[in-house]
């Protein structure tokens, strides 16, 4: 038991899986990046950072170049694994600014967990830096790992403190919501086939309340402790699973998309690159390989 | 045992304190997502004079989603009080007229439409109906 346990955290603490859930991360974070800096147009309301520090001069035609160029050079820097105290601290920075720049526009993307896990890595990095013998193999993805869960349980908490104990048996006023969300790809699209869909399923959640009910609370205990995840490698991984089922759920009755929150938990619970490339290595040396040699 | 749980979860338990005493400041967040449902929710879109909808994705860039959330920043902004349709036809003329400026600074160039009007749809339950309410929030000519 404790042999297997150990081989869990080797697996975990290996550079393919590490470079796999580094390549995720940065799949996830450049298009989310570049699409706030293609809609930051001011900063008319400035919150977090912005409200200290303007960083309009970075979003000038010249400004944005040096944007661009600090954005790849830092990815490049982290995925080649160079400078790495200075490559997460890099990214860190970009990130806090750009997404805050962005909700200084008025749009919110629910991107904090987003910099707060190069937060954490470049957190892992300095404490390794200062601290040789810290075992930053671990802990760069394990405090990551924990930022996820935090972020989850405080979901649950203002979910809580807002509706508090009742929060589950608004099952019929959730079927406001729904209607919103469809009527908002209707209006994205203009195809009537959401409004018509988003009825049928803001009917079911009306008719159905006791079933909303189970579904909501199984939803609320999950988040609220995710915490459990990070005891236990395999934990983690059911725990990723069970929440990316709540997020299809959540896509399929509400429209709403799996959201950023969603992305970096799938890489840090599941990490699936590492996976799929295991499986393409074993599909590769049970198949092809055996073809090609004489 | 409790040691290791506690190495195990400590940085994220700080990240967790600082957003309970932080708030709402870029990287730590309460999350407060569908932490309440309150009998009203709110929707936005754009149509010509005619009321046929412009859809965000093809006239501009900014999705239905995205405007909400500008509405309501706008309106904390203004002081606007939100919700259950209180938002006075002045209140919501100034926020429809903010809202417009910033959809139109980024437009497509398929938009023909002489005259543009955003809608602010208020949706609530009655008995076991969802009601949708229909308003003009602001109106406005537009250069081609």
């Amino acid at each position: 038991m404790k042999e297997q346990s150990a081989n869990n955290r080797d697996k975990q603490t290996t550079e393919p899986y590490w470079v796999c859930l580094k390549l995720s991360v940065v799949f996830i974070w450049i298009p989310v990046m570049l699409i706030m800096i293609s809609q930051s147009v001011a900063c008319p309301y400035p919150v977090g950072i912005c409200k200290l520090i303007s960083f309009s001069p970075l979003y000038s035609a010249v400004g944005k170049i040096f944007l661009y160029a600090a954005l790849l050079v830092s990815c490049i820097f982290y995925l080649l694994e160079k400078r790495m105290v200075l490559a997460t601290l890099s990214l860190f920075v970009l990130s806090c600014i750009i997404i805050s720049y962005h909700e200084s526009n008025g749009f919110f993307f629910r991107a904090a967990s987003l910099s707060a896990v190069l937060g954490a890595q470049f957190f892992a990095y300095a404490i390794h830096y200062f601290k040789p013998q810290f075992d930053v193999n671990k802990f760069r993805i394990h405090f990551g790992v924990q930022i996820i869960a935090a972020s989850y349980t405080l979901a649950a908490i203002a979910k809580l403190k807002a509706t508090g104990m009742g929060w589950a048996d608004e099952g019929g006023l959730f079927s406001i919501q729904v209607m919103k969300n469809y009527s908002y790809l209707y209006y994205d699209t203009g195809s009537s086939s959401f409004l018509e869909h988003g009825t049928e399923i803001a009917r079911s959640f009306i008719e159905h309340k006791e079933l909303v009910k189970i579904l909501l609370t199984g939803a609320l205990l999950l988040e609220l402790f995710c915490f459990a995840a990070v005891i236990n490698n395999k934990l983690r991984v059911v725990y990723g699973f069970a929440l990316l089922a709540m997020h299809i759920g959540i896509d399929m009755a509400m429209g709403i998309g799996v959201g950023i929150i969603s992305k970096p938990m799938v890489v840090f619970f599941i990490n699936p690159v590492y996976y799929i490339c295991l499986l393409g290595r074993k599909i590769y040396s049970k198949f092809l390989a055996a073809r090609v040699t004489p | 045992m409790f040691k290791s749980i506690l190495r195990n979860t400590s940085f994220g338990l700080g990240y967790l304190l600082l957003c309970l005493f932080l708030g709402e400041m870029h990287p730590f967040s309460l999350l407060p997502m569908y932490d309440s449902f309150p009998n009203w929710a709110y929707a936005f879109y754009v149509s010509d004079k005619q009321d046929n909808l412009l859809p965000n994705n093809k006239h501009f860039t900014i999705p239905a989603m995205d405007l909400a959330h500008n509405y309501y920043t706008i309106c904390e902004d203004q002081k606007i009080n939100t919700g259950y349709e209180r938002e006075t036809k002045e209140e919501l003329n100034k926020a429809g007229e903010i809202m417009l400026e910033k959809l139109l600074a980024k437009r497509a160039n398929t938009l023909t439409a002489d005259t543009i009007q955003l809608h602010r749809i208020c949706y609530s339950l009655e008995g076991d109906s969802v009601i949708a309410h229909n308003t003009i929030m602001y109106e406005r000519a537009i250069g081609k």
